[in-house]
């Protein structure tokens, strides 16, 4: 029995180390994986004013907080009967869309390029300075950072979002200005989806995706779950999906979910390629023709399905900003929760995200539950490992933990995100026999 | 210039800012040594750098684990210039209020003194540029004298209160002070150089920029501000109303307050 | 350890009630600090809470309801300690480490009991000698 150690994944979000044990026959004989980000959101948010959530989860991660924001929010206005007016979903919809691109286009360009090259790969900014888009991408995360900025009031770790309404106004300058800067986004967007069909659509699969894919349905009140090798998805509403989700630890604090009777399933580009329905727009319907041509769902072309999403969302904007309302009124809703507890999801890049709370009649908060899509997806990873592992170069120590890091980048997982697990104290313990209990259908 | 990155307990939000964004010209012209959202080194490969081998290093987030100490100390040898980034890095950030619950992270300077501690959550990105651009020029800067109110868009006047309020409890195109309409508002006790973004998002500040120099005890402060303009026959009436004292005091920087630093705080559940 | 209780006493009547007392040369238990403040209003919570990091407890001592000096000193005291006292508890921090009594110069011996009764309730008082 030997043991790999890889100290740091590199080239994803947050600080994760894997313990791979294998046997004297090369055969893997366990995989462990370990982090010290724990930050307890889940436990600290516990005693904090329902209305100070958005504000607060968006700590959770420095790269998708936009996601935990809008997610935040909509499980307070649950919470509270309250349901924004048009224009302002319209606002919260362009942030996300906004924060989407410049989440895609990092992971894609700074941390995930190197792997689209073989073994051993460039780091990431000679690999950028090679495809001639360092320049690009640079100007675009300047674009991208002041577009938070004018529709949420901060370029950074989100803002803007207020229970009832949305604090910054837009002016109709800065409303141009937001069309301006989305061009230049969109040509980069274009450029990537390019870089990547070329780069990747030669590729032979790889790695057949066996698991269920999930997704929220477009106009977010149910959730769509794909089963393998079915063609048409079950629906289910968002608050029963919740309610069947089973989550255990894995590894030291990371948190797993499963979905009975399915067990592990797959959120995030892939899945919401097969779910959703075909775009509107010119480039990203073209786009998607060509993907649905290549075949089954194939993880090692998640990268590919990114890059589609990046085009689609540049050009859902395009679309969108006109309509964004100009110095719109604000509104705050009142703390008198109608509920005990509210649900919120939201499609973040990554994939299914859920924030369920609940309070008090004061809407002060007394348990929080956080579902990520990397605790999600981490199923799928830690059950793939195994499957593939024959595939792997297993003589070549480096060459090996190249292609587990690449593997598990496919995944775009976000650690800082996933840690949340509140040790045996979760109210949803995940013995088989309650596991047993519980099904979807 | 050799440079190296790291990312301690923390949500990754404080760095890109800077590097892919406010000032791209100083990244690419740095070296890069160490970083591990762009590369493949390990720390392994840090530990064989000789001592002071690297011109700045910037550290982000709070200090949790043996794991995470073992790095700041590291950085402190490796780097001729140890900078400290963001709210958790300087105080502890939000993840310090889980020392409500008697166990929490702390902040990097209680291990190390940084040569430079650049405030906020995250800090802007011309609070970076201001800071890096002193630092450049042999003027390291500190933190600002003047509080967050010299940049606030909304109208100061002198006053008294009846209750206090959660800020959606307030009137949502009121141009006043939040003070003034009894929300906790950390603006007076927290440094200027954020441009009182959040205030002009329709938050009130909440505290992330920690407090201007010179300033200590600013939760107590801050207290004592708001129950000195209450309405004598009301004020119990309000402080029974008021939810969430140890947030609305110490939001980013629960983790330096005495009580915790000498252990004498926290419930166990 | 020796016990150590921080008194803040108000120069206009707790502190001129500790003096009285002392021409009775009262026993008072070991490790009792006073000090003398110029009114209950002036005392910033900073340093109650500094206090309340050195010692075992924090006595605050100030002239009874209208009889303030400087009109409404412990008035404004008084509500500054109830809600420091809100977030002391928000802080999981034993409540009974502070406390606030209201009193005149007359009241030596009171004051004499008082800090004898504050001993007790921190069970401090085996730990003096």
């Amino acid at each position: 029995m030997r043991k790999i150690r890889l100290e740091t994944v590199s080239r994803i979000e947050g600080a994760l180390s894997l313990e791979i044990k294998v046997d004297s026959r090369d055969n893997l004989a366990g995989i462990s994986w370990k982090t010290d980000l724990f930050r307890a959101f889940e436990s600290l948010g516990v005693g904090r004013p329902l209305e100070e959530m958005p504000f607060l989860t968006a700590r959770i991660c420095g790269i998708c907080a936009e996601a935990h924001h809008l997610a935040s929010l909509q499980a307070a206005e649950e919470g509270l009967g309250i349901s924004p007016p048009e224009g302002i979903r319209k606002i919260r919809e362009a942030f996300g869309l906004i924060s989407w691109l410049r989440d895609h286009l990092t992971v894609l360009l700074l941390f995930s390029g190197p792997d689209l090259e073989s073994f051993p790969s460039p780091d990431s900014l000679s690999w950028l300075e090679k495809t001639g888009l360092w320049d690009l991408f640079l100007e675009n995360r300047k674009h991208l950072r002041r577009m938070l900025e004018i529709v949420g009031g901060r370029g950074h770790l989100a803002l803007g979002g207020i229970p009832g309404g949305w604090g910054k106004k837009i002016s109709s300058e800065e409303r141009k200005e937001l069309g301006e800067r989305n061009e230049r986004v969109l040509l980069l967007a274009r450029k990537t989806w390019e870089l990547y069909w070329e780069k990747t659509v030669s590729q032979p699969f790889l790695w057949p995706v066996q698991s269920p894919l999930v997704a929220l349905s477009p106009e977010g009140s149910e959730v769509l779950v794909l089963p393998p090798g079915k063609n048409k998805p079950l629906r289910f509403p968002l608050s029963r999906f919740y309610e069947t989700l089973v989550e255990s630890e894995e590894g030291s604090f990371l948190k797993r979910i499963n979905l009975p009777p399915f067990g592990a399933y797959l959120v995030g580009p892939l899945a919401r390629f097969y779910l959703f329905p075909s775009p509107d727009f010119p480039l990203s319907r073209e786009a998607h023709q060509a993907l649905k041509n290549i075949g089954e769902p194939d993880l090692s072309r998640a990268s590919l399905f990114r890059a589609y999403e990046v085009l689609w969302a540049a050009e859902r904007l395009k679309h969108l900003l006109p309509e964004l309302p100009i110095n719109h009124s604000l509104s705050f809703a009142p703390l008198k929760p109608v509920r005990k507890q509210g649900l919120g999801a939201f499609e973040a890049p990554r994939g299914l995200l859920l924030h369920h709370y609940t309070f008090d009649l004061d809407a002060v908060i007394k348990t929080v539950k956080i579902i990520t899509p990397t605790a999600q997806n981490l199923g799928v990873i830690s059950d793939c490992v195994p499957r593939f592992w024959p595939y792997w170069p297993l003589t070549e120590e480096k060459n090996l933990l190249f292609e587990i890091q690449r593997f598990i980048r496919t995944f775009d997982p976000c650690v800082p995100c996933m840690v949340h697990l509140l040790r045996n104290r979760s109210p949803r313990d995940s013995s088989p026999e309650k596991e047993g209990q519980r099904k979807i259908f | 210039m050799k440079i190296a990155v790291h990312n301690l307990l923390s949500c990754g939000g404080c760095d890109p800012v800077f590097f892919l964004e406010e000032s791209p010209e100083f990244f690419r012209k740095a070296e890069v040594i160490f970083w591990n959202k762009v590369k493949d080194e390990t720390l392994k490969v840090f530990r064989k750098i000789p001592d002071q081998g690297i011109e700045i290093g910037f550290l982000c987030g709070a200090v949790k684990s043996p794991e995470h100490e073992e790095v700041v100390r590291l950085f402190r040898r490796k780097c001729r210039t140890v900078v400290a980034v963001g709210a958790c890095a300087l105080w502890g950030g939000i993840p310090g209020l889980l020392w409500i619950r008697k166990e929490g992270p702390r902040p990097l300077s209680s291990l190390v003194v940084p040569d430079l501690s650049i405030p906020g959550c995250p800090p802007e990105g011309s609070t970076w540029t201001v800071y890096l651009q002193g630092l450049l020029s042999g003027r390291p800067p500190g933190p600002s004298e003047e509080p967050v109110c010299q940049e606030c868009p909304r109208d100061r006047h002198p006053f008294r209160l009846s209750d206090f309020k959660r800020f959606p409890e307030t009137e949502p195109e009121s141009r006043g002070c939040y003070l003034s309409l009894g929300v906790f508002c950390a603006g007076a006790v927290t440094q200027k150089g954020c441009g009182a973004r959040c205030l002009r998002a329709g938050y009130p500040c909440l505290g992330c920029y920690g407090p201007p120099a010179g300033l200590t005890a600013r939760g107590e402060r801050l207290l004592s501000a708001m129950v000195s303009a209450l309405v004598p026959q009301k004020a119990t009436e309000a402080l029974k109303n008021w939810r969430d004292p140890a947030g609305s005091l110490y939001r980013f920087d629960l983790a330096t307050h005495p009580l915790v630093r000498k252990g004498k705080c926290g419930r166990s559940d | 350890m020796k016990p150590r209780i921080i008194g803040f006493l108000c120069e206009w009547c707790a502190a001129r009630a500790l003096e009285n007392l002392a021409f009775c040369h009262p026993e008072l238990p070991v490790g009792f600090q006073p000090f003398r403040i110029n009114c209950t209003g002036s005392l910033e919570l900073e340093v109650v809470i500094k206090a309340l990091t050195e010692a075992d407890g924090v006595l605050v001592a100030g002239c009874p309801p209208g009889e303030c000096h400087f009109r409404e000193g412990n008035l404004r005291a008084g509500l500054r300690l109830k809600a420091l006292k809100r977030v002391l508890s928000a802080l999981g921090e034993d409540l009974r480490r502070l406390r606030i009594i209201w009193l005149s110069s007359g009241e030596g011996e009171r004051l004499g009991e008082e800090i004898h009764k504050f001993y007790r309730e921190l069970s401090l008082e085996d730990r003096g000698s």
